[in-house]
């Protein structure tokens, strides 16, 4: 028997039904501590949603809530319109990869991957080729009779993933799945990682503190700040189109200029601050301008740094363009007024 | 470092002293009784020095012998796996507490091992005799009209070989049981596994190394165990180590107590060479 | 319900460790001439008989004063051997440590007999020396556990650092090693202290009827009387060891300070 793929649910078909996921009103405290302050979230089916932000904004608490290994003092969790808030992890059928991978040591990469298949009592014969065939998804069948401790990390990391999707979840968790890797492997199991859960139409959800990470993943992304969700939005969006300074200086989404906003877009409110992408920001050499401080070679472009009384602003420039310039360099900064946003401060 | 002695001055000064210690004091001393062993038995003059394996001869055919060796080692498994039995809820209660409730009961559990043997002994006498603690409540509460045979037998002596044991047996576990990651537990339990699932097949076989430890170290204390045997036993229940007393002191039958010297040694021996062999890997 | 069960158990367990001490305790305030347990009544006569007893002082005294010279020479040994490893590998570094621990693998009882009968055959007869002996024998092993742990725990680049200023050995042994394991010492030293004053196998065969040690003293006496007396003497006995443990506690911290690894 084949792992039973699901047929790829595409996430938009599914926007006039009931959402996977649905988190409301969500208040966590520890100790009197507020980890949680009123989360509502919905993720459709087969959608991938990223949760970013700084560690201690709450992303974790929120992933071990809806997991059910802690227990928030209000609000509820519903998967696929069943209200699981009452119910204990076991219960819930959610599958989970952990940041340490958490793979039981004594055990091979079959037994680690049959584990949560024997807990539902299903046959032994039948469980095992349901095992093999998650094992060979993720390209580990060579490695099925070795411990855990015999494998490198990216192994680890996908017997991970085999033993949480071979269940068959309704929900699929993530914490920093990636986060042990070195770079290199990070980006090639984001790809693939990525590729593996939409031929499984499995709606997951996945902690990051990494932007990087959570833009080429995640169909949409919340970003925490405090227990609170900032904003929730397409990648996309969110680059163009942050609501707060906060959240566009998080994701890296431009400059912020503050103080002498006016003096680049007429008519802004006293007290905003103004986004301005850093491609959009342009330089012309001026004598009585501020000095380049800074020039990083980022391959495609060139980065200027210079530092404006509110901090230090960016340009990126096309090598040719940015020939002109060297550190030390006077120049003034223009931008369109079209290209600039006001974001509440 | 010019100041610096030669090497092997320096360790002289540092290691000589103790090698030496333990050569006159350890090394010789034992030499001295495993000889004894194969030595004559006289009544006349303790022994005499003349090669024979009569006493080996007797302690391997002899049945007071032999049920006295089986009786040691059945009273160190009893002991042992009772250990195990009490000792493993304990170390998982304390392994799971909060941070002052797990003080709390560490300084409880490890009491006993700070506490005089013979004050803990001595409190077990008082609590399992025909006229003791147990036995009165037992009457007042109408529970028996006649007092219970608790004291001076073997029962006695596994209950005080038990209380003495469990804080050795709790300490192993405590250590591998708090070095098993918390995220597994989690795992398993959003796999689907229930508590009992959890404890059989994630628990119990992370935390074999503390169980083969605790295990290890119960049981040879047990098998060797004199003051306790002694005292709770009321001279009815013999073991290797209440022999050897007695053969060295009132019977005086040294080349037979040297022989049993020899057995205990092998016994310990024997188990700690099992242990190494089931517990190598880890 | 498998948690509760278990938790119930854990909580009957920790009654069975303690109950017996509360007994005696309790029990050591009865007015009855045997152990009751809650006391019959309230009185102090049986500590007050204690005070009248000589033997147990002196048995007190031999016990305090043994324990004491114990642990100095113990540490001594055990400190220099640690130390002496630490600095210099040995070839067959660990067959000797091993050899170090022995005394704790060996059956009390056979080092007891071990000593009565080398005592005997070179004509020995100094009990308290003998029984100072066969107790420095079985304690050396937790000085090296102990201390060897503190070394472990030990930077080297403490002992590099000080070489590198130009600090010559002893100069390093003295101002750097030895204070940054004093904790470990001094656990050490608390540890052996206990040991040595609660040591009854190996003292029952050394011990001779002038010299009588506080644990062998009480093993003669209730092999002839279970009286509260004796629950007096052990209730004395359990308030000094938890005095103990508080003190082991403050320097080092209870679960360090059973920690193993030598």
């Amino acid at each position: 028997m084949l792992l039973r793929l699901p047929t790829m649910r595409a996430p938009e078909t599914t926007s006039t039904t009931q959402p996977s996921l649905a988190v409301a009103g969500i208040q966590l405290q520890y100790g009197g501590v507020a980890a949680l302050q009123g989360i509502d979230l919905e993720v459709a089916s087969g959608e991938f949603v990223a949760l970013l932000g700084p560690s201690g904004c709450g992303k974790t608490s929120l992933l071990r809530t809806i997991a059910g290994f802690v227990h928030p003092q209000q609000g509820a969790v519903r998967l696929n319109g069943r209200d699981v808030a009452g119910l204990a992890p076991r219960h819930r059928n959610i599958g989970i990869v952990f940041q340490s991978y958490a793979l039981f040591p004594h055990m091979s990469v079959l037994q680690n991957v049959l584990f949560g298949l024997e807990c539902r009592g299903i046959p032994k014969s039948a469980a095992t080729q349901r095992a093999r065939d998650a094992i060979g998804l993720v390209g580990l069948s060579a490695f099925a009779d070795r411990r855990p401790k015999q494998l490198s990390g990216g192994q680890q990391q996908r017997v991970a993933l085999a033993r949480a999707i071979v269940i068959e979840p309704d929900l699929l968790l993530l914490d920093e799945p990636l986060g042990a890797l070195d770079k290199q492997l990070r980006v090639q199991m984001q790809t693939e990682l990525k590729a593996l859960q939409r031929r499984l139409g499995v709606t997951a959800l996945f902690v990051t503190h990494d932007q990087e990470e959570a833009m080429s993943m995640a169909d949409r992304i919340v970003v925490m700040r405090d227990g609170k969700i900032a904003q929730i939005d397409t990648p996309e969006s969110l680059f163009a189109a942050p609501n707060s300074a906060w959240v566009c200086e998080f994701v890296g989404a431009g400059n912020l200029l503050r103080g002498d906003a006016a003096s680049i877009l007429p008519g802004a409110p006293p007290g905003s601050v103004v986004q301005v992408p850093f491609d959009k920001l342009r330089v012309s050499p001026a004598a009585n301008g501020m000095p380049i401080t800074g020039r990083r070679f980022l391959g495609a472009m060139v980065e200027l740094q210079m530092a404006t009384p509110g901090g230090i602003v960016c340009a990126h420039l096309s090598p040719a363009a940015a020939s002109a310039f060297t550190i030390g360099t006077h120049v003034h900064l223009h931008a369109d007024p079209a290209d600039c946003r006001v974001l509440p401060h | 470092m010019n100041t610096q002695m030669p090497r092997r001055a320096a360790l002289a000064l540092y290691l000589g002293p103790v090698t030496l210690f333990y050569l006159v004091f350890l090394v010789a001393p034992y030499a001295m009784v495993l000889r004894l062993s194969v030595f004559r038995f006289s009544a006349m003059q303790l022994y005499i020095p003349q090669f024979t394996l009569a006493n080996y001869t007797a302690v391997l055919t002899d049945p007071f012998y032999l049920a006295l060796m089986a009786r040691t080692i059945g009273l160190g498994v009893l002991v042992t796996v009772i250990s195990l039995l009490l000792g493993y809820p304990l170390a998982l209660k304390i392994a799971r507490a909060g941070p002052r409730l797990k003080s709390l009961l560490i300084a409880i559990t490890l009491s006993p091992l700070l506490i005089n043997l013979l004050v803990r002994t001595y409190a077990w006498l008082v609590l399992l005799g025909d006229t003791g603690v147990v036995n009165k409540w037992l009457q007042a509460l109408g529970l028996t009209t006649a007092p219970l045979p608790l004291g001076g037998n073997m029962f006695a002596v596994v209950v005080g070989l038990v209380h003495v044991s469990l804080p050795l047996m709790a300490l192993s576990l405590i250590g591998v049981l708090e070095r098993i990651d918390a995220a597994l537990v989690d795992a398993a339990d959003s796999l689907g596994a229930s508590r009992a699932r959890i404890l059989r097949k994630i628990i119990l076989p992370l935390s074999l190394p503390g169980i083969g430890a605790g295990s290890l170290l119960v049981f040879t204390f047990t098998i060797s165990a004199f003051i306790t045997p002694s005292l709770l036993g009321g001279n009815r229940v013999s073991t290797i180590s209440t022999v050897i007393y007695e053969k060295f002191t009132f019977s005086a039958n040294w080349p037979v107590g040297a022989t049993l010297v020899m057995a205990l040694l092998v016994i310990n021996a024997a188990v700690i060479a099992l242990h190494g062999r089931l517990f190598r890997e880890a | 319900m498998l948690d509760k069960a278990l938790d119930i158990l854990g909580w009957l367990v920790v009654l069975f460790i303690l109950g017996p001490l509360i007994v005696i305790i309790g029990g050591s305030f009865t007015e009855t001439p045997y152990v009751a347990f809650p006391p019959a009544g309230f009185t102090l006569r049986w500590y007050e008989q204690l005070l009248h007893r000589g033997d147990f002082l002196q048995s007190f005294l031999i016990s305090i004063v043994l324990a004491v010279l114990c642990s100095l020479c113990a540490m001594a040994l055990g400190v220099a051997a640690v130390i002496g490893l630490h600095r210099h590998g040995v070839t067959g570094q660990r067959l000797f440590r091993a050899f170090l621990m022995s005394p704790l693998v060996l059956p009390t009882i056979v080092t007891g007999v071990a000593l009565l009968q080398f005592y005997y055959l070179i004509d020995m007869d100094a009990p308290l020396t003998g029984l100072l002996i066969g107790h420095i024998l079985i304690t050396i092993p937790y000085v090296c556990r102990t201390v060897g742990a503190g070394l472990v725990g030990l930077d080297p680049a403490l002992e590099e650092a000080a070489g590198s200023l130009g600090a010559g050995g002893l100069r390093i042994l003295f101002r750097v090693t030895l204070p940054a394991i004093a904790p470990s010492i001094m656990a050490a030293m608390i540890f052996v202290f206990i040991t040595s004053f609660d040591q009854a196998t190996v003292s029952i065969f050394l011990a001779g009827p002038d010299v009588m040690p506080l644990p062998v003293r009480i093993y003669t006496y209730i092999d002839f009387a279970v009286d509260p007396m004796v629950a007096a003497v052990s209730t004395l006995l359990i308030i000094f060891a938890f005095g103990l443990i508080a003190l082991l506690q403050k320097v080092l911290g209870l679960d360090r300070a059973m920690g193993t690894g030598v």
